[in-house]
């Protein structure tokens, strides 16, 4: 493990570590003591349903909310700061997608000055640099330099995404937080930007912290998986491992939920069944792994 | 009885007649449920809308649409309006687009009874009645509740309920389950098919989910840029399928059972019907493509238990 007297970020050692984290919105509590590791290329998923607290987690990691309780260390060093220069190196390390690129970019300004602002921003130098390095952050994503000039709305929903992935590595960061980054995406558009996020892994080492609800596509783009239920961690392990043969019953839930032929809708009623006589209230433990348990 | 029967539908749009279905064909039996698959742009709802003359501003349509003994196309209004009363219900993404926010729910089940002419006690019977099918534990409790107070599951079996009151020939339903978590979508798939049994209600399942088609459907229409390209039985689409699009959109998407494979991904991106190229629509991204794909939209032939509107129907990319 890595604490936070570490200098510099340690190469074997987590990119990002996630101790006891908990999150309160009044008397809800979203986040309840969620803790993981990744380490430097690793892709985690976080996977559950609408209230589980995945993507409060993500945001959390973010920065994009404060936590109530609990750690966040990035490339080794403490990461909850709110001073600008806490921010700024927070978004050096650790970028995020969202499902809509839409809302993430200035409708007025060209796709590839979207692109340079971060750059600019954390390795200020020579414009003529700037403009090269927009043009090889197209090329590695798959877009024109037609799409890099055109504004965000005359693009398609796979291309903004391809966008927001090159905008996103433009500060070369260690982390990548993708929320349902690929759930608004045609079937056909979806498989491009998967394929796309695998080369990217491969050929640069980053990690991916991947919040989704889609089984299907959690399987295919992480190594590693934690499920989310009412804002605690019910099930962890290999991604394989997990889907082949899940230990908590809420995993077999959602597992039996996904649709296949000859698909046994009594067999979920069953499940579901199963899960309501089990103990859900915050002062039963549910959680195979004790709080902030770092086995990932 | 055939509760949906669309043939040769077409239909454009505006001065320059912008075309957006081309020959659709859709037949729903009673008690059958049929889904209608593609991506953004295919027109799958343009043609379940098509079915209550729920028809685009200015849009010329060409062929016929017959939903229980009814030309669609040719009815006025007060004969439209008969059928979206009676004979046709509609059950959408969004419950919270269908129910109007600020009347209870007992308001928003009984005025269709009502504007038939059931009496308002009666009607209450009816609607705690129907309350009581689609699961809700305390129907009577839900009748003075707003729809605020449901979650989103809770409140699309409301709009089912409510979609079955006049226990119509013919459910259209669109991305019904898109907008619910996938335990949730179990829930509410296993509900709809057991009214459908129960009532003999026929269904046009409109998804862009192919494993979830291939699930619940007896037969699934694939449709590609404004056009039906395939339609099979719902397990052989999976096992078989004839049309490299189809194949292709299975290709695409990783599956959580069985091995892990890579996902393949298609050039381009899907298109309407009016950017597509002439010939057939999907000749620019497929890997079957040939000079002869350009000439004229294939007509449909038989593969195996599908029928597919291809060339080279079955065709192992080279």
């Amino acid at each position: 493990m890595t604490g936070p007297g570490t200098t510099g970020p340690e190469k074997t050692g987590p990119v990002l570590s996630v101790r006891g984290l908990v999150k309160r919105f009044g008397d809800v509590t979203a986040v309840d003591g969620v803790g993981f590791d990744l380490l430097p290329g690793a892709s985690l998923g976080l996977v559950g349903e609408s209230g589980s607290g995945k993507t409060t987690t993500a945001r959390i990691v973010a920065g994009l909310e404060r936590a109530t309780a609990g750690t966040v260390e990035l490339a080794g060093a403490p990461a909850g700061g709110r001073s600008r220069r806490d921010r700024l190196r927070r978004a050096r390390h650790l970028q995020m997608i969202f499902q809509d690129p839409y809302g993430s970019f200035d409708p007025r300004r060209t796709v590839a000055q979207s692109i340079a602002e971060p750059i600019a921003l954390h390795a200020p130098g020579p414009a003529a640099a700037r403009h090269a390095r927009v043009r090889e952050l197209l090329d590695q994503v798959g877009l024109s330099a037609r799409a890099g000039d055109s504004l965000p709305r005359d693009l398609s929903g796979g291309q903004r995404q391809r966008a927001a992935i090159a905008r996103a590595l433009g500060v070369a960061p260690r982390v990548l937080i993708l929320d349902e980054a690929v759930a608004a995406l045609d079937v056909s558009v979806q498989a491009q930007i998967l394929t796309l996020l695998d080369a990217l892994r491969r050929d640069t080492g980053i990690a991916y912290l991947f919040v989704g609800h889609d089984l299907a596509v959690v399987r295919h783009i992480t190594d590693e998986v934690l499920v989310m239920r009412r804002g605690r961690v019910v099930e962890r392990g290999g991604t394989e491992r997990v889907l082949r043969e899940p230990r908590h019953p809420y995993t077999r839930l959602l597992l039996d939920s996904v649709p296949v032929p000859g698909w046994d809708l009594e067999r979920v009623a069953r499940d579901r069944r199963a899960l309501d006589g089990l103990p859900d209230d915050p002062d039963v433990p549910d959680s195979p792994s004790p709080d902030g348990d770092p086995t990932c | 009885m055939t509760a949906l029967a669309i043939e040769g539908l077409g239909l454009t749009v505006g001065a320059g007649a912008v075309p957006l279905l081309d020959g659709v064909g859709v037949r729903v039996g009673a008690g059958e449920t049929v889904g209608l698959v593609g991506e953004s742009g295919s027109g799958k709802s343009l043609t379940a809308r098509s079915a209550l003359g729920m028809l685009p501003r200015g849009a010329r349509a060409t062929g016929r649409v017959t939903v229980a003994g009814t030309d669609v196309l040719a009815a006025g209004r007060r004969e439209l309006r008969e059928l979206r009363r009676t004979r046709v219900s509609m059950v959408f993404q969004d419950p919270r687009a269908a129910v109007n926010p600020v009347r209870r729910v007992g308001d928003y089940l009984t005025e269709g009874l009502r504007a038939r002419g059931v009496p308002a006690r009666a009607a209450t019977e009816r609607a705690l009645d129907l309350l009581a099918q689609v699961g809700l534990r305390d129907p009577r409790g839900a009748l003075r509740r707003y729809p605020h107070e449901f979650s989103g599951g809770m409140l699309q079996r409301v709009v089912i309920a409510g979609a079955l009151a006049t226990e119509p020939a013919l459910l259209l339903a669109d991305e019904p389950t898109t907008a619910l978590d996938v335990t949730t979508q179990a829930e509410v798939v296993g509900l709809l098919k057991e009214l459908q049994k129960a009532h003999g209600t026929g269904m046009l399942f409109v998804t862009h989910d192919l494993d979830l088609a291939a699930a619940i459907c007896d037969r699934v229409y694939v449709m590609y840029a404004g056009r039906i390209v395939e339609e099979a039985p719902g397990a052989a689409l999976f096992g078989a399928p004839a049309h490299p699009y189809t194949r292709a959109l299975l290709e695409a998407s990783p599956s959580v059972r069985g091995e892990r494979a890579a996902v393949k991904a298609v050039r381009g991106r899907p298109r309407s019907l009016a950017e597509a190229p002439g010939g057939c629509a999907f000749r620019d991204r497929c890997p079957l493509a040939g000079d002869d794909c350009a000439r004229a939209v294939p007509g449909t032939r038989r593969h195996g238990a599908s029928l597919a509107a291809c060339l080279r129907a079955g065709e192992e990319p080279r």
